[in-house]
């Protein structure tokens, strides 16, 4: 299993070299010049050239590359164009949103993915299979954007039952609060409000992976359950639900698990839309604000940042499923 | 034993059919789009902005309503179904082609060729798709062209994959070795005996494709990263007529209609058609 590791460890620092060297790359090509962009179309010649030595930007690009992979692997993404903070401490201050609002929408669609694909693949064929199958069709079909407008338009603005956006509302404020920080602090009343304000985002972000998840858990558990062991399991007598949920589900768990590592990745993308429409302060809706303003160390920072946290993830799954299947590791 | 036709376990697919209908609906809108619209689907009209549809105001001259400056929404709806399809056909044939020749190529030449090609080409997918398309687009500026080409970049990697996994399936059959002692040279093994024989898997990949360009596609428009307002894009009319969902929320549905309903056209055709070609999985749901 070390080696294992190790070799998967080598290949996500290779993985991630490669994202660091397209990104620079592409990065660079942007037209116009940052110093320029920073400083502002009205500075003079020499003050563009001075911040140019003092960014290092006259250098040439492989210097350039060279400074810019170790000051990345120090967490060091430079200043943004825009604010003028450092880039990591944008980040960072952004991350908690980002990923209270992600956890949440995997928990949403993995606990609804499961229960509807283990509930269709039982009722093969009926009713509640049909109900199922065309919500998880619904679900990677509707565009994010397309959901989480329509669930604003009836719930925000037609029913007025949840916000249409933000994190909080005025009255709770509070720098670091949030759904973890107001129960931290005890006050109930911010938890309330920091929960009915996610309500709406965790469904959007969450609904294709939920529909994902559902669909892979109903296949495989089909397919577990025309196994041998099933058929034995129902022999002796078992009841149907422990047959299902403690024999076939349990097998059938592996490519689910797989499949929820790799739709992380997926929310993580999906968290620039998401959060771009319902104003969540996280750091997808900062980088899509980085982008309007063509701010590159923003967008070098946080675009490696994102890939880094997906790439760490898959990593995880990819060692959770070595270690639930051997023959994983043996195939490695 | 005689196979069925393709067409007939076509009609036997009541889903595909669905998909396919929708689509075709699309299609002829697009089609009409090119010789008549209620409006002109540009044309400015600060008379009228923001009139009901016809189902909400009888004596309305527009049957699905107008923007905030005026434009007919039916005939921009209209409009961005030759927009939409037009992306997504160019997007998929330009990612299929590009896509399919490094899988084939990989997948066929093995050794060094095929790590190299399949080591960037994980790198395209460690990052997130629309993020890599969102700086794609930010280097070579806004516009609807540099968002389809920032999805064709994207999508390469998918249709390689699918491609290169066929190519090691089929190149090792015995057809191939036979072609191979028939001296047949490596492009033409390549071209004769492989791609016919991986099509099938492609195809589907293909359809289900082409409703994810169009919906990545009208993602950046939505986030600003595509043409300019007036273009009747789907995705630019659902953000430009956001802001004022308040008091014109009918403004929204359409194009927002239209893009799932295309995308689940494609979907439910890309599934039917992954059934019906695959023998492994015909007879089963």
């Amino acid at each position: 299993m070390t080696a294992y590791i190790l070799r998967r460890l080598g290949a996500l620092l290779i993985s991630l070299w490669g994202v660091s060297l397209l990104l620079f790359l592409m990065t660079h090509l942007i037209p116009g010049n940052p110093a320029r962009a920073m400083l502002g179309e009205r500075a003079n010649a020499e003050a563009v050239a001075k911040l140019e030595r003092e960014l290092g930007l006259d250098r040439p690009l492989y210097e350039q590359y060279g400074r810019f992979l170790a000051n990345a692997a120090r967490l060091d993404f430079g200043r943004s164009i825009k604010t003028k903070r450092p880039v990591a401490q944008e980040l960072w201050a952004r991350f908690p949103a980002t990923l209270e609002l992600t956890m949440c929408a995997m928990v949403f669609a993995v606990v609804l993915g499961l229960l509807l694909g283990a509930l269709s693949a039982a009722r093969r064929g009926g009713a509640l299979d049909f109900f199922s199958m065309t919500i998880s069709l619904a679900g990677v079909s509707i565009p994010i954007y397309c959901l989480g407008l329509l669930l604003i338009l009836l719930f925000a603005n037609g029913l007025e039952w949840l916000p249409n956006g933000g994190r909080h509302s005025d009255a709770y404020a509070i720098a670091g609060a949030g759904l973890i920080g107001s129960l931290l602090k005890g006050d109930l009343g911010a938890f309330r409000d920091a929960a009915v304000h996610l309500i709406l985002p965790t469904v959007t972000l969450g609904a294709v992976p939920l529909a994902i998840i559902s669909r892979m858990t109903r296949s495989s558990l089909l397919e577990a359950l025309g196994q041998d062991y099933v058929r034995t399991a129902e022999a002796k007598g078992l009841r149907p639900s422990v047959v299902l949920f403690k024999h076939a589900l349990r097998n059938a768990l592996i490519p689910v698990l797989t499949i929820t590592g790799l739709e992380f990745g997926y929310l993580l993308g999906g968290a620039v839309m998401t959060e771009s429409i319902f104003s969540w302060p996280g750091v997808g809706r900062w980088l899509w604000l980085s982008v309007l303003a063509r701010d590159l160390p923003a967008i070098q920072g946080g675009v490696l940042f994102v890939a880094l946290l997906f790439m760490t993830i898959v990593l995880i799954m990819d060692l959770l499923y070595a270690a639930v299947d051997p023959r994983i590791r043996a195939a490695a | 034993m005689k196979e069925t036709p393709f067409w007939r376990r076509m009609l036997k697919h009541p889903m595909a059919l669905i998909g396919a209908a929708a689509l075709a609906m699309f299609a002829l809108a697009a089609l009409v789009s090119f010789v008549y619209t209620p409006h002109n689907p540009r044309e400015v009209d600060l008379d009228v902005q923001h009139q009901k549809p016809r189902l909400m105001d009888s004596d309305s001259d527009y049957w699905l309503g107008t923007d905030n400056v005026g434009r007919d929404i039916l005939s921009r709806t209209m409009a961005g179904a030759r927009i939409s399809l037009r992306v997504g056909i160019l997007i998929v044939v330009c990612a299929g082609l590009i896509g399919s020749l490094l899988g084939a190529v990989a997948g066929y030449a093995g050794g060094w060729i095929d790590n190299l090609l399949m080591r960037i080409l994980d790198i395209m997918m460690a990052l997130p798709g629309i993020l890599l398309a969102i700086v794609i687009v930010t280097i070579l500026g806004p516009s609807l062209q540099n968002a389809m080409i920032a999805v064709t970049i994207v999508s390469i990697p998918l249709y390689a994959r699918v491609m290169r996994a066929e190519t090691l399936r089929v190149k090792s059959q015995e057809f191939v070795e036979a072609a191979r002692a028939l001296g047949a040279s490596d492009f033409r093994i390549l071209v004769r005996a492989i791609l016919p024989n991986c099509a099938a898997p492609l195809i589907v990949q293909i359809t289900l494709g082409m409703g994810t360009a169009i919906l990545e596609t009208a993602g950046l428009s939505y986030l600003g990263l595509g043409d300019e307002p007036s273009v009747p894009e789907w995705g630019r009319m659902i953000a430009e007529e956001f802001k004022y969902i308040r008091e014109a929320w009918w403004t929204v549905i359409p194009p927002l209609a239209s893009i799932s309903l295309t995308t689940l056209g494609f979907n439910l055709l890309g599934d039917g058609l992954r059934d019906i070609l695959d023998p492994r999985l015909r007879g089963r749901s």
